[in-house]
């Protein structure tokens, strides 16, 4: 339960961190809050020969909202194209950081939720935004919630620097389009609109546990009560967090508890559940089907409260 | 930018408990064998070594955090609190008569992780339930007296 040896190289400025990535002798390994690497270096699943600790850049721990045109969601119809708020995450921001900020801003509460699942404040105090994205496990929070929000990924290398949408950055296990001499720089977020509806939902063996599964949903009703736009993540169930394609069947449409079922068992049966070391096949198919209609339910029911506001308001 | 090699003992100082402590190490070395080995505060416990268990809790900075999961050679910049530390502190005196008041430990392994996170999370803090809860959840303790620890962390908030 000791780290095997490795050069270790600390860095004053993100340049110096750059040129250490770019030379591929010293297969460079990113040491941020360390709060994934170190367990992986102590009982030597990892053995890099080389770490460059980051911590040391306060360039990259910046946090704040910023407004941009950016098209944040290639490819994704199903995203709100009015809104162009986004929560500007450095790499190095804490994840504790980010869920005092988050309690404090409307508009970053499905953030805060999710983040008091991620492991303990104890571990939230060190880990980083950056260093959760990065490790890409896909049973983690921080991953399926960015892909569920909506967003970009901001590598730089020696070479410039390269925006990935979040529908491209988690490709696999562990694996993301952070190319080995680049590192993950910044994160923009879109934040759900005041009137959307969220929710977030997961089932775990104990507290600050990975996540058997977890769900996030945003959504957009219309004055009539439709469905204007939903995205609904599933962590837990693939190699990466997934966005669901089959809720677009309940775009445009009344909320009925049929057409909720009929979405959550055509994802089930899509889906490929394996036994794992933590549950059999059949009873994760069951805690998908009733977790994803019950997230489900709670966006809409977030979303008609606040349209029922909205309304009021402006009445 | 500052270099070291896998394999050589290199001389780095850390502050600890308002003292300064100088030792020729790796770069490999955690932070809780650090403190153990080189300052000799063994008050900070080493459990599971893979942070889940939350013996090994001390303060970086005032915020608690797990100390096998950290380099010795990464915090030579931070002011580290062990429990021995803490111990000098004026709020211990109340901690340590709620956690005898409630029967909050029995063989003691876990306790000065989960008394290093009460003094930073919890005393004089005016938690809610859940929040005591979730500061809690980040320590095991073997002997299951998880609900003496609450009685007393709730004494304290």
């Amino acid at each position: 339960m000791k780290p095997s040896a490795f050069d270790y190289i600390r860095v004053d400025t993100l340049d110096e961190a750059l040129s250490v990535l770019a030379d591929s002798d010293l297969e460079a390994k990113v040491l941020a809050g360390g709060q994934s690497l170190l367990p992986m270096l102590n009982m030597r699943l990892a053995r890099p020969k080389t770490l460059v600790d980051i911590n040391r850049l306060a360039a990259l721990a910046t946090l704040g909202r910023v407004e941009t045109d950016l098209a944040p969601t290639r490819g994704n119809p199903t995203i709100n194209r009015g809104s162009t708020t986004f929560l500007e995450v450095g790499a190095l921001v804490r994840q504790r950081q980010l869920e005092r900020y988050a309690l404090e801003e409307p508009r970053s509460r499905l953030i805060h939720t999710a983040l008091t699942y991620v492991g303990h404040p104890q571990t939230r105090n060190q880990g980083t935004v950056g260093g959760s994205l990065a490790h890409a496990d896909p049973s983690a929070e921080l991953p399926l919630l960015f892909l569920t929000l909506g967003g970009t990924a901001f590598m730089r290398s020696t070479r410039g620097e390269r925006q990935v949408a979040v529908e491209e950055f988690f490709q696999s296990y562990f694996t993301t389009a952070i190319e080995p001499d680049e590192m993950l720089t910044k994160t923009l977020w879109r934040l759900p609109a005041p009137e959307e509806g969220i929710a977030f939902k997961e089932y775990r063996r104990r507290h600050g546990d990975f996540a058997l599964l977890a769900a996030a949903c945003t959504m957009k009703i219309g004055r009539d009560r439709t469905v204007e736009h939903l995205r609904l993540g599933l962590g837990g169930v693939a190699d990466r967090p997934l966005l669901v394609d089959e809720v677009r069947g309940l775009v445009g449409e009344h909320w009925t508890k049929e057409g909720v079922r009929t979405v959550a068992e055509a994802v089930v049966n899509r889906l490929d559940f394996a036994d794992n070391y933590q549950a059999s096949s059949s009873y994760r198919r069951q805690l998908a089907t009733v977790l994803i209609s019950s997230v489900l339910d709670a966006a809409y029911e977030d979303a008609t409260a606040k349209e029922e506001n909205h309304g009021v308001d402006q009445g | 930018m500052e270099w070291i090699k896998a394999d050589t003992l290199t001389p780095v100082t850390l502050h600890v408990n308002g003292h300064r402590y100088r030792a020729a190490i790796e770069p490999r070395m955690l932070l809780s064998d650090f403190l153990r080995q080189e300052c000799g505060l063994t008050g900070t416990h080493v459990g599971c070594e893979h942070g889940v268990c939350g013996a090994c809790t001390v303060l970086v900075n005032g915020e608690a955090v797990r100390s096998c999961l950290m380099l010795a050679v990464s915090v030579t910049d931070a002011e580290i609190t062990t429990i021995e530390g803490l111990a000098r502190h004026p709020d211990f005196p109340a901690v340590y008569q709620a956690f005898t008041e409630n029967h909050a430990l029995q063989c003691g392994f876990c306790t000065p992780g989960i008394v290093v996170s009460a003094m930073a999370e919890v005393v004089g803090c005016k938690k809610q339930e859940e929040e005591i809860v979730d500061v809690l959840s980040g320590h095991l303790c073997r002997c299951t007296g998880y609900h003496g620890i609450m009685s007393a962390l709730r004494q304290l908030t």
